[in-house]
């Protein structure tokens, strides 16, 4: 703002104040990260890590039961990521928390109704897709998890079902979501995809022994190197015909 | 289909409920011109807010077979050649080379085949297993999935000389 000094002492004043306001809205020491960072975040990230395998007549599914803040602090060590909706599905997510327990409170609202309206349980395939539309209606502020719905289908096979935090769908043998992703995956790609043998060798039968086992040692690997995973393995298995178990096993707490 | 796999996968569902509920009402089969409309008219609701649908609609109706280009940012073009996705360009190169107005079924088969191979040959976008479906005017014949790292070695037999490179010491 242009102003002479010695004959318009106002104007000097109005530049000060123009000059500082500016000054105190775009500093030089703030720097655009810092500037972006006010902006509230709706979402946050509490860590932790999901599995499950699927077999010829049944599922398993662990998860760790970790919480924590920014990947440092602990807030709990009992936070359950794993869900028993019905007993023909079992959800596990992990991610934002808050998201975590809203798509809990949204399937059990839903298979509740289909209770009231059918007269009997939903099965998965059902409520496989009804996961993926759920996750889409909210397309423009997604649901922060990476979802895995499981159980035993209308056929008696072990179904797995994996999602993206839209909501894509994919039948898979096994999967796994959260923090330890990276570390899970290649794990099961080796011993259950069998990726890295031959064609000619045979491969092991997949039995409920060897795929909870798989499942334990995979998460102990995951907890070694991975700050957000460890406390406990909470073990959910659904086989065809029998309830559904779920028990907690302990892994590193550091 | 390509691009977005949630919207792909959600936006075809609503396009199949609508072509559904079509048949049922005019007690004919949509045509591929107004199936595909209607999923154009569908995404340029959205147009602008994000969604990421690349999309072929394909078909045999009582115009004669038909292919679609459907995408989000409200594209809709009837072509008889096409290809969508990050690895379209390598396809095309192909298609547009060998595609003749007039080929035999196995002809046009194998060509589709080679052209999702070179796709995932180069693009790290595209690869896994390739998928096809055949549309005849009474069905649609959908093959198994072949590995395109198979895919490729089967074509390589072509070229005639050996692929492998053993590195040697002058």
């Amino acid at each position: 703002m242009k102003y002479d000094a010695k004959t318009d002492p106002l104007g000097q004043m109005k530049a000060f104040k123009t000059a500082f306001s500016e000054v105190v809205a775009d500093p030089d020491w703030k720097n655009a990260r810092l500037i972006e960072r006010q902006r509230w975040n709706p979402y946050s990230f509490e860590g932790g890590s999901t599995c499950a395998i699927a077999g010829a007549d049944f599922v398993v599914l662990a998860s760790d039961t970790r919480m924590s803040q920014h990947e440092i602090n602990i807030i709990t060590r009992d936070a359950e990521k794993m869900h028993v909706l019905n007993n023909n599905c079992v959800l596990a997510t992990s991610g934002f928390y808050g998201d975590v327990l809203q798509l809990k409170r949204v399937l059990m609202s839903r298979l509740h109704k289909y209770r009231f309206d059918f007269g009997s349980e939903m099965t998965v395939d059902l409520c496989s897709e009804l996961l993926s539309r759920n996750l889409y209606y909210r397309r423009f502020f997604p649901y922060y998890t990476g979802a895995i719905l499981a159980g035993v289908d209308e056929n008696g096979k072990g179904a797995v079902f994996s999602y993206d935090p839209i909501g894509c769908i994919e039948r898979l043998s096994y999967t796994a979501s959260g923090a330890a992703e990276p570390m899970l995956i290649p794990f099961l790609d080796c011993q259950i995809g069998h990726v890295t043998l031959a064609d000619g060798i045979e491969r092991p039968a997949l039995t409920i022994e060897r795929a909870t086992s798989l499942i334990k040692d995979a998460f102990r690997g995951a907890a070694e190197r991975e700050i957000s995973t460890g406390d406990k393995i909470h073990l959910i298995i659904a086989r065809a015909g029998q309830p559904i178990t779920s028990t907690f096993l302990p892994l590193r707490e550091d | 289909m390509a691009g977005g796999a949630a919207d792909c996968q959600f936006w075809t569902r609503v396009v199949a409920k609508y072509c559904t509920l079509y048949e049922l009402r005019e007690k004919t089969p949509i045509t591929v011109a107004a199936a595909s409309k209607y999923f154009a008219n569908a995404l340029y609701e959205y147009k602008g807010q994000g969604l990421s649908v690349g999309s072929m609609v394909c078909g045999f109706d009582k115009r004669g077979p038909a292919i679609f280009m459907v995408n989000s940012e409200g594209d809709r073009s009837q072509l008889k050649v096409c290809s969508v996705g990050s690895g379209s360009l390598n396809a095309y190169g192909i298609l547009d080379n060998h595609w003749k107005a007039k080929m035999t079924d196995e002809e046009a088969k194998a060509l589709g085949w080679r052209a999702i191979m070179h796709a995932t040959y180069r693009d790290a976008g595209s690869g896994g297993v390739c998928n096809l479906v055949h549309i005849t005017p009474d069905s649609k014949i959908r093959y198994p999935g072949r590995d395109v790292s198979q895919l490729y070695y089967e074509f390589a037999q072509e070229l005639g000389r050996d692929i492998a490179y053993e590195p040697h010491d002058e």
